[in-house]
């Protein structure tokens, strides 16, 4: 953590964090929603200050939150909560980075794609296709939610996962695909 | 997708709102200490087997040698060492030091060093050097039960850098495993051991560092 980093977080504040995690922990939601919503901004100014791109850094906080959901039976309530979140995030920053560089470097060598053949054009054509990048769980999951319209619960029990399971795999997928999507989009108004 | 927070799915607003409704009681993972007292009991149950099967006949006239015992020592330091770091890495924010990587690597080569001294003119000859796969399948499976054992454990965690985490387990490992075949092997020739007992500590560590960044990532993935 630099000084940047502990002027932001009080000792107090510190504190505060390491217990409302330690009662996440045991299953409070409302010191968790708390907690979450105390460490965003900080969370932000993190990743602002290592990412030039302000588009990604909602994108990269969004990962940071997964990854501490993910990694919360590793934290140690007695110990302070700034360093472990900090680990967290440090780590997703940079496999962010790596990620974005061989996309691009995919993206180099995909540039010239093949014509479309006539006809196979539909509105829902992105859509597949972004769908199609996904890892398989997120894919079902997106699929069940937005194109079957299954409830969460019967999605999870179809997936056999938890209903939060379900939630967080559709959510990865959500934002998958509105990124490639995007970026088809760049890359459609750059071509004209 | 709309583009309000509280109704797009892809939002921080939702994302948070989904973790939130996704907590459950959580159990925490055994402290890295824990990990390791466990861990060394499964060193110590490997090396009382192989000691109760196949001890080396002059054991008793080896370990009356302050070089063999000090070489032993420090590789089994080493081996203890990196088992801690695998198992301080698999929690985010206790990632070892680079002090703590620069021990172990001086601790292995101070072994060496022992090594070296420790043997005559004539044992540090490549062309006397005994062949002995046996020898290195046997420090493969000797390695085998506590490298798993680590590997295990250090998954219960959230490695942030698994090829580190995965190399450092292998390490622990065959390091151990290496200074147990020391006294089983009756061979005392520099290149027998370089060759036949310490290069499967290095493809251990390789074939760890590989089967950690495929194994020790699960905890981000779905």
């Amino acid at each position: 953590m630099n000084l940047a980093e502990k002027d932001n977080a009080s000792a107090a504040e510190v504190g505060q964090r390491a217990e409302w995690m330690g009662k996440a922990l045991a299953g409070d939601r409302d010191a968790y929603r708390t907690l979450l919503g105390d460490i965003h901004g900080d969370l932000v100014g993190f990743v602002r200050r290592r990412v030039h791109n302000g588009q990604e850094v909602e994108d990269i906080v969004q990962d940071v939150l997964l990854a501490i959901h993910r990694a919360r039976h590793t934290y140690d309530p007695t110990r302070p909560f700034e360093p472990w979140m900090y680990a967290i995030a440090r780590n997703t920053t940079i496999d962010h980075g790596r990620r974005r560089s061989t996309r691009g470097k995919r993206e180099v060598l995909t540039e010239e794609l093949p014509e479309t053949p006539a006809g196979s054009v539909t509105s829902d054509a992105p859509l597949f296709a972004a769908l199609a990048q996904l890892p398989e769980t997120q894919r079902e999951a997106f699929s069940m939610l937005k194109i079957e319209g299954l409830s969460v619960d019967d999605a999870a029990e179809r997936a056999g996962v938890t209903p939060g399971t379900l939630r967080v795999r559709a959510h990865r997928a959500y934002r998958s695909v509105r990124a490639f999507i995007e970026r088809e989009d760049d890359q459609g108004e750059g071509g004209r | 997708m709309t583009d309000t927070p509280q109704n797009d799915p892809a939002s921080t607003e939702s994302l948070v709102a989904d973790l939130v409704a996704d907590l459950e009681p959580v159990e925490r993972i055994w402290s890295p200490g824990t990990h390791l007292g466990f861990w060394l009991a499964v060193e110590l149950l490997t090396f009382g087997l192989v000691a109760s099967l196949a001890l080396r006949m002059d054991i008793m006239d080896q370990i009356a040698n302050p070089l063999f015992l000090l070489e032993l020592t420090l590789l089994v330091a080493a081996g203890g060492l990196s088992a801690a770091m695998a198992l301080l890495s698999a929690v985010p924010g206790r990632e070892p030091s680079t002090g703590a990587v620069a021990l172990a690597l001086a601790l292995i080569a101070a072994s060496f060093v022992c090594l070296y001294q420790d043997m005559p003119a004539a044992a540090r000859s490549l062309a006397n050097a005994p062949r002995g796969m046996g020898c290195a399948l046997k420090t493969i499976a000797i390695a085998a039960v506590p490298w798993a054992a680590l590997l295990a454990f250090a998954r219960r965690g959230a490695s942030l850098v698994p090829v580190a985490c995965g190399g450092l387990a292998g390490l622990a490992a065959f390091l151990i495993a290496a200074a147990t075949m020391r006294v089983v092997c009756p061979i005392d020739n520099l290149w027998h051991l370089v060759i036949w007992h310490l290069s499967p500590v290095l493809i251990g560590l390789g074939a760890s560092s590989a089967i950690g960044l495929l194994l020790l990532r699960a905890w981000r993935d779905d």
